[in-house]
């Protein structure tokens, strides 16, 4: 259930509303709860019709496990054909729709963000500062440029997450254009 | 009277090829302010011809007297046969300058990262023979990097130490935010060493952390680790304590005349002379206590030295600033005033001495102008009398002073 929401405003009747997801293993079956709560979306605020767009990161699960290009493909076809299943209207992966070379689009953002606010967005799961690398940094500022680059491809005005990404999206408000963003506890 | 001037400016065009290690570095400490290690630099140079990194900002465009400190130490490298490597920051500019002192600035077009280049490569270019170093563009090796190549370079650093350096954590007390690109702009500057496998790098004291970062990265990949040679941030003329810059309006432009500059130095504080002279001449190591000595002895005479220098660094021609000093010492210690001495101005009758002055183009603004009305500095040269900005040219013309050492002959325009 979508546990808290920012609209942007105005609300436009059709949501098309993202949600990123890393191809790091087999998909999980609670992804199905993403596309449910987004159509309970329907008839709220004047909302007609919702549709929810899967964003398969295959990119940066290859890089941070090194894995061979063969190992993320299987991975990554397990999401294309198990998304449409799980009620995802649309699934892409994200190396068929950000160009990884362009990597220094994606080092702007970095200009828009202080190292305090960065150490907030850290999940507590990840131990503390002294057990990271600073690669952390490089994973949140492409994980920010491929939703912008998403919302401008796909049409997307909003995204769907999870209770824990919050701090994420909180900041990517700030850095990117206005989005709408429904937060949803699948625990 | 001991003339250090003269030695320094002899020394300025002296064949230095084959100099040796010791030596060399002899005239490179009393340049820095910090050297990573001093014993490295000695071993390095007794062993080969080194790889010299400096970086530059293409943001910046007007060079002063603080920005060429860094640019001396180079030259001392390129003269003795070693290898430059300067360095155009234009992948940097391009994603935005980081800089503490410009959070706000906004990327620069390729277009106008080129015309900046080429506006401060050829200020520099007066104190380092840029034919003999080699230019390039960081983007040519940035770009072409994948996301895997520079996520594996920041991997290797940890965290908790690119984010908790002593300087960004004092910025943090005194309320200031530390931007993630400033983090990230000390590793773009660790791929530039790796790339070109540097020996050295030169910059300013302020860049101390940027440059352990390097050293860090140059490390991790398996390389021998960078000898950094710092200068310091050197203060501004004014004597305040605070750094030279335009925006405190205490600095010595570079494309300034060689009179300016001989003023400029002449109006700094006696505390001052001693560091600009290891700053802009050719110093070396032992021959400190000497300077030192006849700087404290003698403050008047080091400064006109200093000043003969500083008026000769572009040219290397001693005459250039023997001739300043001459000037000098006529106009303000035998206060005599040439004919040449005075720009000359044709105005139309009725003019005042504001609109007259401003018309000679070397006031920066008319409000800057008033203020030096404002502060009784311009005088009739033939008694002294005070003139008022609304004073209008007499019919027989004016020899006019301003301030110290501007002089204008005004004269009716001859209809």
């Amino acid at each position: 259930m979508i546990t808290s929401s920012i609209y942007t405003v105005p609300i436009v009747p059709l949501q098309r509303l993202g949600f990123s997801v890393w191809a790091r293993g087999a998909p999980k079956p609670y992804l199905a709860t993403y596309p449910q709560a987004a159509k309970s979306l329907i008839g709220e605020n004047a909302i007609t019709e919702v549709k929810v767009v899967g964003l398969v990161d295959d990119i940066w699960p290859l890089i941070l496990y090194s894995r061979t290009d063969e190992e993320q493909s299987q991975i990554s076809q397990e999401y294309l054909t198990n998304l449409p299943q799980l009620q995802f209207d649309e699934v892409y992966l994200v190396s068929t729709f950000v160009d990884v070379s362009e990597y220094w689009e994606y080092l702007q953002y970095s200009l828009k963000f202080s190292t305090s606010q960065f150490l907030k967005l850290l999940p507590k799961s990840k131990g503390t500062i002294d057990d990271l690398r600073s690669s952390e940094i490089i994973g949140f500022l492409w994980h920010l440029h491929v939703i912008r680059v998403a919302m401008e491809k796909f049409g997307l005005n909003g995204f769907l997450a999870g209770i824990r990404s919050e701090y994420f999206y909180l900041a990517a408000r700030q850095a990117l254009p206005p989005f709408s963003v429904f937060f949803l506890s699948t625990t | 009277m001991i003339r250090f001037d003269q030695k320094f400016l002899a020394r300025a065009i002296e064949n230095w090829e084959g100099m040796i290690a010791d030596e060399i570095v002899g005239f490179l400490q009393p340049k820095c302010q910090q050297i990573i290690t001093e014993e490295r630099l000695r071993h390095l140079l007794d062993q080969r011809k080194l790889r010299v990194k400096f970086g530059i900002d293409p943001t910046a465009t007007d060079v002063h007297l603080g920005h060429v400190v860094p640019i001396l130490v180079l030259n001392i490298f390129a003269r003795t046969g070693n290898h430059v490597d300067l360095i155009i920051g234009d992948f940097t500019a391009r994603v935005g300058d980081p800089t503490e002192r410009d959070t706000g600035r906004v990327p620069l077009s390729p277009e106008k990262i080129a015309e900046n280049k080429t506006t401060y490569v050829s200020q520099i270019g007066k104190y380092l023979s840029v034919e003999k170093v080699s230019i390039h563009h960081n983007t040519t090796w940035l770009n072409p990097m994948s996301l895997s190549d520079v996520f594996g370079i920041f991997q290797s650093l940890n965290l908790a130490e690119a984010l908790q350096r002593e300087d960004f954590r004092e910025r943090g007390r005194k309320g200031q935010g530390v931007s993630l690109a400033e983090v990230c702009y000390g590793v773009l500057m660790g791929i530039d060493s790796l790339h070109l496998q540097t020996d050295v790098e030169v910059g300013g004291i302020d860049q101390l952390l940027n440059f352990q970062q390097c050293r860090t990265i140059m490390r991790n990949a398996g390389l021998e680790e960078e000898v950094i040679l710092m200068t310091p941030i050197i203060e501004g003329t004014s004597g305040d304590g605070r750094k030279m810059s335009k925006s405190y309006n205490n600095y010595i432009a570079v494309n300034s005349s060689q009179a300016d500059k001989f003023g400029k130095i002449m109006s700094i504080p006696d505390r001052l002379i001693f560091q600009y002279f290891l700053s802009f001449a050719d110093v070396h190591q032992r021959e400190l206590d000497e300077l030192r000595i006849f700087v404290e002895a003698n403050p008047f005479e080091a400064k006109k030295q200093l000043a003969t220098v500083v008026a000769s660094l572009e040219t290397k021609n001693p005459d250039d600033g023997l001739r300043e000093r001459d000037t000098f010492e006529r106009l303000f210690s035998q206060q005599v005033i040439h004919d040449d001495d005075y720009v000359q101005l044709n105005v139309e009758p009725g003019a005042t001495a504001l609109v007259a002055l401003y018309a000679s183009g070397k006031f920066q603004s008319k409000a800057a102008l008033r203020r030096l009305f404002e502060q009784n500095a311009v005088r009739s040269v033939t008694d002294s009398v005070l003139i008022k900005q609304d004073d209008q040219v007499p019919e027989g013309g004016w020899r006019v002073r301003v301030g110290r050492r501007m002089f204008f002959k005004i004269d009716h325009s001859i209809l």
